[in-house]
């Protein structure tokens, strides 16, 4: 709700400054404004965002174009239905459908546990590098939440842990999946921005790196001392050592085959990702879990999730068309750039926009509803696109384990079996939120964390 | 039990849409399999194809085309489901904290705005192959393939959408005239953050805690 507030507060601000002259361009206030209204109307009644983004196209299309541009709307939402780079969307999510059925969760966390139950905060950082690596390649932050979740919470029972470390621990964990390679949410916007999805996914090992080593020194620094003889953790043998890294051996290869082939340029990211389902069935079935029965959960489980994505693209090409050709876009970042502020004052409103929008509204379609409109600003502003879209997969991801309303936390919360309240959850992921802000920080600061891996590898 | 409303009864016309719904799913469970196996082939024509160029020097010159047809399929021939199974997301913030009798008219408004959609999107994607089939369009790739026969088989799926939300929607409207409306909120609502926890734990093959299951 403070969210939605905001979000009324900064547009009634833009509009101001708009009428105050501000900018160097006439900006077709009445039409922003209707179109701002008619949005708002939609989404709070609750209306499928693909009918809200369409019906609004339609809606423009009617007023504003003297062509028959229905006979148009074929075309217009045949182009991403058929993309090369959208290929990759369903074929991750199959191979992340697949791992998920493969038993991987259990083996990756016990594995990893072996390695990193020595450092002060102990399974604490597991539950922050399995989930990061799980969500990496399942690539859903709810199904990490829910699969960690029951492994590991478990483990944390009648231990001197403090529950509400553990449970935000989790959460941020599964907040990584999108940022760490191969996310979807990079493909959504190399395929609206025309950016690179392989130069995308370079970009994001800096930052990625960024949030895992913050995370881990915040564990490190909240369990240094005490707490850490006070648990007997018993001493890694090396019979254990080494059937761990039998274990990890086959994630390992998983990901070398995915990401390899995208970082040595052997492969493009459609290209890996298809890599990625064959090597997912080898995995599942050297673990002796690959039938028809499970491929097919997986394939029907996989073909829902990318006609749910599809029809908001569908959506929002339609909308894109025609305001594009009204130049709306196009006004508005003329407009912005005429603004008397600096570009960076610009760039966080921009982001305090994502973050609260991110509060009530699923990031992939928060994603395709809105950055056809914020991607002109930012490259008028002079932002690089690449760096930009680090920065969106980052905001994303806050989305999701924001309290009050980040859907992560409720599905830990519901896997939880000592009664605590939902406070727990929120106290807990708190640090861990604002650490991710905190990154973002970093990022603004120092852009050549992203930008620099792509720059010298082209 | 006849519920009468407005003159007119309408439990023997919701007892004949509920059929033609159940119709509907059976068909387009079909369709979204079909969609899903076909993500399989995808995915196994493209490593085919990375694999014969780097280790036998030679390759289809058509992946990039034919691979996107099957993504075209795989994606409409899910939509109708995904709209039976609750998956297509909307904002619901707000509805959910409505009461119930006004949250059933916001259903019926969604599902009205949803059919003019997906009515304009069905209208121009057939409207599309036909252009195709008319001018003897085909693609560019080595095998020239005449592009009708994928956007049929598109437009076909967004028909199913278009056909499934019409009938969501007129059921809607007789559960409203009969104010049977808590069957309306079954039906239409979002998947919550509950259906996606179970499923995810089903996957993985644990029970979901008694707290998340339906």
């Amino acid at each position: 709700m403070i969210a939605v507030v905001f979000l009324l507060v900064l547009i009634g601000a833009m509009v101001v400054a708009a009428m105050m002259g501000g900018g160097t361009a006439q900006l077709p206030i009445s039409e922003l404004l209707l179109l701002v209204g008619v949005f708002l109307l939609f989404f709070s009644a609750g209306i499928y965002i693909a009918a809200a983004l369409g019906v609004l196209a339609l809606a423009a299309g009617y007023a504003f174009s003297d062509r028959p541009f229905w006979n148009f709307l074929g075309q217009m939402i045949w182009g991403p239905s058929s993309s090369f780079v959208l290929v990759a969307v369903p074929l991750f999510l199959l191979m992340g459908e697949l791992l998920l059925r493969s038993g991987l969760s259990a083996q990756l966390y016990r594995a990893l546990n072996v390695f990193l139950r020595r450092l002060p905060g102990g399974l604490l950082h597991t539950n922050i590098v399995s989930c990061g690596v799980f969500s990496a390649i399942a690539g859903s932050s709810v199904a990490t939440a829910a699969t960690m979740g029951s492994v590991a919470l478990p483990a944390f029972q009648n231990t001197s842990y403090d529950p509400k470390l553990v449970l935000g621990s989790l959460a941020a964990g599964g907040a990584l999946g999108n940022l760490i390679p191969p996310g979807i949410t990079f493909i959504i916007y190399g395929l609206i921005t025309e950016t690179s999805v392989g130069k995308l996914y370079i970009a994001a090992i800096g930052p990625s790196v960024l949030v895992v080593t913050l995370f881990l020194a915040y564990i490190a620094w909240r369990e240094w001392g005490t707490r850490m003889a006070a648990r007997a953790v018993p001493p890694v043998t090396g019979a254990e050592m080494m059937h761990a890294l039998f274990d990890l051996v086959p994630t390992t290869l998983l990901i070398l085959l995915v990401l390899g082939s995208i970082y040595a340029g052997l492969a493009t990211a459609t290209e890996s990702a298809a890599l990625g389902v064959i090597g997912a069935m080898i995995f599942a079935a050297v673990r002796g879990k690959l039938s028809v029965r499970m491929m097919h959960e997986a394939a029907m489980s996989t073909a829902r999730t990318t006609a749910m994505i599809g029809l908001i693209l569908f959506g929002a090409y339609l909308l894109n068309f025609i305001l594009t050709s009204i130049h709306l876009p196009q006004t508005l970042a003329h407009f912005v750039g005429g603004l008397p502020f600096p570009p960076w004052v610009i760039m966080l409103l921009i982001i305090a926009f994502y973050l609260a929008l991110g509060t009530f509204m699923e990031g992939f379609s928060m994603v395709i509803t809105t950055i056809p409109i914020v991607f002109p600003i930012v490259t008028a502003l002079g932002y690089d696109p690449i760096w930009f879209g680090v920065i969106v997969t980052m905001l994303v991801e806050i989305a999701m384990i924001s309290p009050p309303d980040g859907t992560v936390l409720y599905v830990l919360q519901g896997m939880r079996k000592d009664g605590g309240t939902i406070g727990d959850v929120f106290a807990g992921v708190w640090p861990f939120v604002l650490l991710y802000i905190g990154a973002i920080g970093v990022l603004m600061a120092l852009p050549q964390i992203a930008l620099w891996l792509p720059r010298a590898l082209s | 039990m006849a519920v009468s409303s407005g003159g007119f009864k309408v439990t023997p016309l919701l007892s004949f849409l509920r059929k033609s719904r159940s119709a509907l799913r059976t068909l387009a469970r079909a369709m979204n399999a079909a969609a899903g196996w076909m993500f399989f082939i995808c995915a196994a024509f493209i490593t085919f194809d990375v694999l014969a160029r780097n280790f036998l020097g030679f390759s289809s010159k058509s992946t990039t085309e034919v691979t996107g047809y099957m993504l075209a399929f795989g994606m409409a021939w899910g939509l109708a489901y995904t709209l039976l199974e609750r998956g297509h997301v909307r904002v619901d913030m707000l509805v959910n904290r409505m009461p119930l009798g006004i949250r059933q008219y916001l259903h019926a408004v969604a599902l009205l705005l949803l059919a003019v959609f997906t009515g304009y999107a069905t209208y121009g994607a057939i409207f599309l192959a036909k252009e195709s089939f008319d001018f003897g369009a085909t693609d560019m790739s080595a095998l020239r393939v005449p592009l009708v026969v994928p956007q049929s088989l598109w437009a076909f799926g967004l028909t199913m959408l278009f056909v499934t939300a019409l009938e969501l929607l007129v059921e809607t409207l007789a559960l409203l005239a009969g104010k049977r409306f808590d069957e309306i909120d079954r039906l239409v609502s979002s998947r919550t953050y509950e259906d996606a926890t179970a499923e995810a734990l089903q996957a993985v093959g644990e029970a979901p805690p008694a707290e998340l299951r339906a």
